[in-house]
């Protein structure tokens, strides 16, 4: 990256100069009626594709830049099928093709290098200067590796794999597991708050136990929380309960929360050795998630505040610190909502809206947001979660009455949600990427 | 015949009262478009409500009237779903009638 930190100060410094987006007239934004607008969109995550798509579902004339390092995009939902073998890497991978031949957008498999938010111009690898109108940047998320003694990058990508991202991390976690000796013990570390996919840790260790029944079944699952609650807590410890013997002594899964001593003070990588607050766990797998923040990206195109995250005027998901960039999915700070995948295209979608609307020199139109997740407790139980999103001064407000799963007797509910999931995840794939 | 769709409860009928009255004790609400509302439907039923699976049906040319009460039955928990019931709480009935409006013109 040839930004240093200095130039980087000196170009939002500059930035924060200009004036606010609301002190201009909304004349002055509708100068490039005149031309082709271009939009440049950094990262071709959930939340870049879906922008590049109602982009042009928004704007047949529109100038739209993909920029993308990577042929194809492994989501991160579902990825934990793949670990216990129900899907393959390639049941979870799609391309650009279609956003390409159908969408006519310009996808180039290039890095950003450099920014220059004056000359409003990102710089790529190979493709050199771009300039842009609007940027969306759609970074995702990075680790924080260091704060706990013994687990570090290279731990991450050898012994104790994340499997966070899709890919190689996915596979490392299946083929430990598989290697996993009978009777043995398959530690999850779950993350702080806030991290990417909030059910997602208790989603894992849900279908690891149900892995186990099946292939491996005097095995423990133990997850180690530095928290005292997750999403979903009610209808996954249910599901729990029904499928895995949770709340007796035979239960495949320990849930050792924070006042319980489920935070982790250090690892021992070469004798699989878990120091926490609760005492030490010896373990066989070990499936450690670290802590989160904005995807590097972000923090080296300037984007990012104190906490690592990129704050956002939640209306238009325009940068508060750099005008003209726009920030979407897990990076950003989203008050109530989740970092998700459906949150990242339902925010792709409300900064499409903004950007059309700000291009055609109009006041960007009123904002609504939804999450729904649907996460499995076994292959046959699903629970999930529904919130419609509203923005009340600045921030993202969910609206009442929504939420978790009904605990019901019927065995229908979670019957039809595990149904539901594998029919929404083709349907979601579909609305980003086809 | 009396299906249960068509009883409404006293309980019902306050909880309407009580939220009309306070829509109008307020400013207007402003309210997204019936495109920005119906792109949040998208994600489950396909863009521009084109579905792809059969479990979450198209919304695409659906009939005006047909999506308003189907929305303001799962509302009301008169018509039992996985998550509709959920989700359809989150919108007031302006809302649901512009995305109604969005559906029912797609071809």
């Amino acid at each position: 990256m040839p930004l240093t930190r200095r130039e980087l100060i000196r170009a939002i410094g500059a930035g924060a100069l200009t004036l606010p987006l609301s002190a201009l007239p909304l004349s002055a934004l509708a100068k490039t009626r005149d031309r082709t607008a271009h939009v440049v969109i950094v990262g071709g995550g959930i939340g870049g594709a879906t922008a590049a798509k109602y982009l042009r579902l928004a704007a047949p004339q529109l100038r739209i830049t993909l920029v993308e390092p990577e042929k194809r995009f492994m989501t991160c939902l579902r990825s934990t099928d793949v670990v216990v073998g129900h899907m393959t890497l390639d049941d979870i991978t799609f391309t650009y093709d279609a956003l390409r031949a159908k969408y006519k957008i310009n996808v180039v498999h290039d890095r950003a290098i450099g920014f220059d938010p004056n000359a409003k111009t990102v710089q790529l690898d190979k493709a050199g200067k771009m300039s842009y109108d609007r940027l969306i940047v759609s970074p995702g998320i990075d680790f924080i590796y260091g704060d706990v003694e013994g687990y570090h990058r290279e731990a991450a990508e050898t012994t104790m794999p994340h499997a966070w991202k899709a890919g190689a991390q996915t596979l490392r976690l299946q083929k430990q597991l598989q290697a996993m000796p009978q009777g043995g013990t398959f530690v999850l570390v779950a993350p702080p708050n806030p991290f990417r996919c909030p059910p997602g840790p208790y989603e894992r260790a849900s279908l690891v136990a149900e892995w186990c029944q099946q292939h491996n079944p005097a095995a423990k699952v133990i997850i180690l929380d530095p928290k005292d609650a997750f999403t979903k807590d009610v209808p996954f410890k249910k599901a729990w309960e029904r499928l895995y013997g949770y709340n007796t002594p035979n239960s495949m899964i320990e849930w050792v929360s924070a006042s319980k001593g489920g935070k982790v003070k250090r690892v021992d990588a070469a004798s699989k050795t878990i120091h926490a607050e609760a005492g030490e766990f010896k373990a066989d797998v070990i499936n450690y998630i670290p802590p989160q923040r904005a995807g590097t990206l972000a923090f080296r195109m300037g984007l990012t505040n104190k906490d690592g995250w990129c704050p956002v005027n939640r209306r238009t998901f325009e940068s508060e610190i750099v005008k003209d960039v726009h920030v979407i999915g897990d990076a950003v700070v989203g008050d109530t909502m989740p970092k998700s995948g459906y949150s990242a295209n339902s925010q792709a979608k409300v900064a499409v809206q903004a950007i059309a609307d700000l291009l055609a020199g109009r006041e960007p139109g009123e904002p609504s947001m939804i999450n729904v997740c649907y996460s499995l407790a076994g292959q046959n139980y699903g629970v999930s979660i529904a919130d419609i999103f509203k923005v009340v001064d600045n921030r993202i407000v969910k609206l009442p009455a929504s939420g978790v799963s009904p605990i019901t007797d019927s065995p229908a509910q979670p019957l039809l949600e595990a149904v539901y999931q594998r029919n929404w995840h083709r349907t979601f794939a579909n609305d980003c990427f086809a | 015949m009396t299906t249960p769709s068509q009883t409404i409860s006293p309980l019902m009928l306050l909880c309407s009262l009580v939220l009309s009255l306070s829509v109008q004790a307020g400013t207007t609400p402003a309210i997204a478009t019936g495109k920005m509302l119906g792109d949040t439907c998208a994600s489950c039923h396909g863009t521009r409500g084109k579905s792809f699976d059969e479990y979450m049906p198209s919304l695409a040319g659906i009939e005006r009237k047909q999506l308003i009460k189907a929305m303001q039955d799962y509302r009301g928990d008169r018509r039992a779903s996985v998550v509709m019931n959920r989700i359809a709480k989150g919108y007031t009935d302006p809302e649901i009638e512009a995305i109604a409006d969005y559906f029912s013109r797609i071809k």
